[in-house]
């Protein structure tokens, strides 16, 4: 901060924001930086937020210094905590009166992860969804009505996933079906309709296996809602089910496109978050998930946990700058691949594949966390 | 979640005649912090363009948290939930809305009030600052202090040089259409346009001014904010810039935080709290004050 008087004028100057905030809440997108631009800020927010954590994180300089004797020379070697530290032992960067909240993992059962979230921390989650939401449209506020299927945000709790999701409500009109614990089909059809009514672009978000419950309903009542090109489905939470069968990606796509009489496929997309990450990834149109310029994602041989390179499949790792209360660097339970260069939308920079989940003891989704929790009697 | 809740107690809506059928909408927030304060001025927060008085949620939150009684209002013929429809704006009538509420609030608590005015409200505040006995003091937010510049830089175009009749029918201002004609005669009829008339305003003036800027504002020209707020030598006078702000301050979530703490920074300084630091909400609270804000302008637009 700097004070000056001049002429009898107090003046002071001071930054409102570090460069990460600039980069997430500019007007402009990040995903239509060029790749070049991307790589370097994504290096540059990567050692910052390591070099911070590290100096504010006791537990986590201490498991620097036991990996690697602290030497790390490229961001892929910076240390990660698989995720199943934060269920025993969650490392925290600031202190416990800035923590505004502990988040929950979706584990039904066992034990859940646990993740400290301060004021700014939370912000930036917000400012990701609002972000990565550029990749799905340019919406302007009176333009679209979310149909959230989750509960609304008082009722969330915290319970990482519904907690996103209610978020929404801060950017868009939105009606939440979830009432009482309970997904309500008959409320959401109800809004979709009244919205459609209305002129305005309906944007329905949720779990891949309440949008098909959503389905079911409208056949069952002989429903036909023929969207064409003013509907957005939006899905969110994993494509496993609590009954652990998974929800094929293609065939959820064909009867949502025809369920609800849509123009195009690129209206059906999906995000990909967990509780221990701060940032949600969104799909192009083109179905690939772009990571913003703050998250650095590689994956690394699953026996060796050796990083990899681009392009080959491998145990999906992350580093998360936009997390002040905690290191975001972790590794993930899921298998996936890396991808750079410019994508079939036109976008150039970082983009995800997840493929599936390690099947671990304790695997679980936060789609199905929500189903055991609010669809299952 | 237990702190998940709206300060819903200390907030009340009333609804103030204008003048015909036209009424101003008016949000209360008392203050949510009130011992060992003592008495301090009421604070009058009006919004910049295309803005409602939800999006002013938090920086009511933060005001009232540190002992305010905050009170905002939606313009006349502007977006929100007063009379009127954005295609009839004018900055005249803006200044009606501003006069209005700043007298029924000096009038209701029997004291002189603060006035927090963002961008182009600013401008209008400038003006009202030179007219009214009331106005305690002014905190300005990337205040507008020359109309032409800054329309001309938002829309690309200076539509203030061009003749009436070469005029379109509507402009459209940062996504809202507005008559372009009404808005022209009454921008010329009553010297809204130049620095001039904003310099000779607060030649006339003498209450303290802080003009909070963002650094990177591409619509308000820093300089000529400076060389208005000098034309005064006599009055108390602070610039606060913020680093890495663009204009629309609201839309970063961290600069806006940046930009709560200054505002009250500044309230509590003109009540001589110079050595108190602002408290903070808990981002929960703030959250959970905007989602209750919004519903309520959302059913309210919906109900119009």
């Amino acid at each position: 901060m700097m004070n000056d008087v001049r002429g009898g004028i107090i003046e002071r100057e001071f930054n409102a924001c570090g460069a990460l905030d600039s980069i997430m809440f500019s007007e402009t997108s990040c995903f239509d930086l060029s790749g070049s631009e991307q790589q370097r800020m994504r290096a540059d927010l990567a050692w910052e937020a390591f070099e911070y954590h590290r100096r504010a994180c006791g537990d986590y300089a201490s498991y620097v210094e036991r990996l690697d004797g602290g030497a790390v020379s490229e961001i892929a070697q910076i240390p990660v905590y698989p995720v199943s530290m934060f269920k025993m032992r969650p490392p925290c960067s600031a202190d416990e009166g800035s923590v505004e909240a502990w988040y929950q993992s979706s584990g039904t059962s066992g034990l859940k992860s646990k993740v400290p979230r301060d004021r700014l921390t939370l912000q930036r989650l917000l400012g990701s969804v609002r972000t990565g939401l550029h990749l799905v449209d340019n919406w302007s506020e009176d333009d679209l009505a979310i149909i959230n299927l989750g509960p609304e945000l008082s009722e969330a709790g915290e319970v990482w996933f519904p907690y996103v999701m209610g978020l929404v409500e801060l950017l868009y009109p939105t009606v939440s079906v979830v009432r009482n614990g309970k997904l309500d089909t008959d409320l959401a059809i109800r809004s979709m309709r009244d919205a459609l009514d209305h002129r305005k672009h309906v944007g329905l978000v949720g779990p891949p296996y309440f949008v098909q419950r959503l389905m079911q309903a409208l056949a069952q009542q002989g429903v036909v809602m023929s969207a064409k090109e003013r509907l957005t489905v939006l899905t969110a939470g994993g494509w496993k089910r609590h009954t652990g069968a998974a929800v094929a990606r293609h065939e959820f796509m064909a009867n949502v496109l025809a369920c609800f009489d849509l123009s195009s496929p690129a209206q059906v997309r999906d995000a990909f978050n967990q509780v221990e990450l701060n940032s949600v990834i969104f799909e192009c149109s083109n179905h690939q998930k772009h990571v913003p310029p703050w998250v650095y994602v590689g994956t690394c041989d699953p026996y060796r946990l050796v990083p990899q390179d681009a392009g080959v499949e491998g145990v999906l790792f992350y580093l998360d700058a936009s997390a002040t209360s905690y290191p975001a660097f972790i590794l993930s339970d899921d298998i996936g691949t890396v991808r750079e260069g410019r994508c079939a939308c036109g976008r150039e920079g970082l983009r995800v594949e997840v493929s599936r989940r390690l099947e671990t003891r304790d695997s679980h989704g936060c789609a199905l966390r929500m189903e055991k929790l609010y669809v299952e009697p | 979640m237990s702190s998940l809740k709206a300060a819903e107690s200390g907030f009340s809506r009333l609804r103030l005649p204008v003048g015909g059928d036209a009424e101003i909408e008016l949000w209360r927030q008392s203050p949510l912090k009130v011992s060992g304060i003592g008495d301090m001025m009421p604070v009058v927060v009006a919004g910049g363009f295309g803005k409602r008085m939800n999006h002013g949620a938090g920086l009511a939150l933060y005001l009232a948290g540190n002992g305010f009684d905050v009170y905002r209002y939606d313009t006349l013929d502007h977006v929100g939930l007063s009379s009127g429809c954005m295609l009839d704006f004018t900055m005249t009538r803006g200044l009606l809305s501003m006069r209005t509420v700043v007298d029924w609030v000096s009038r209701e608590t029997g004291s002189k009030v603060h006035v927090v005015a963002g961008s182009l409200s600013a401008r209008m505040a400038y003006r009202l600052l030179a007219e009214s006995d009331v106005v305690a003091n002014l905190i300005t937010i990337v205040g507008v202090v020359n109309l032409g510049a800054t329309l001309a830089r938002v829309l690309g175009h200076d539509y203030a040089a061009e003749s009436h009749e070469s005029l379109p029918e509507v402009m459209t201002v940062e996504g809202h259409e507005v008559r372009a004609r009404p808005f022209w005669v009454d921008v010329h009829e009553n010297k809204w346009l130049g620095k001039e008339p904003c310099r000779d305003e607060l030649l006339r003036s003498h209450q303290p001014v802080t003009a909070i800027l963002a650094k990177d504002d591409l619509w308000v020209d820093q300089g000529e904010v400076r060389d208005v707020l000098t034309a005064q030598s006599r009055r108390q006078l602070g610039i606060v810039s913020l680093g890495g702000a663009v204009h629309d301050l609201g839309r970063n979530m961290v600069a806006a935080r940046n930009l709560y703490i200054t505002v009250c920074s500044a309230a509590m300084g003109f009540e001589g709290r110079t050595a108190t630091e602002p408290e903070e909400p808990s981002f929960q609270m703030v959250v959970a004050q905007s989602l209750y804000e919004t519903r309520m302008q959302r059913a309210g637009i919906a109900g119009n």
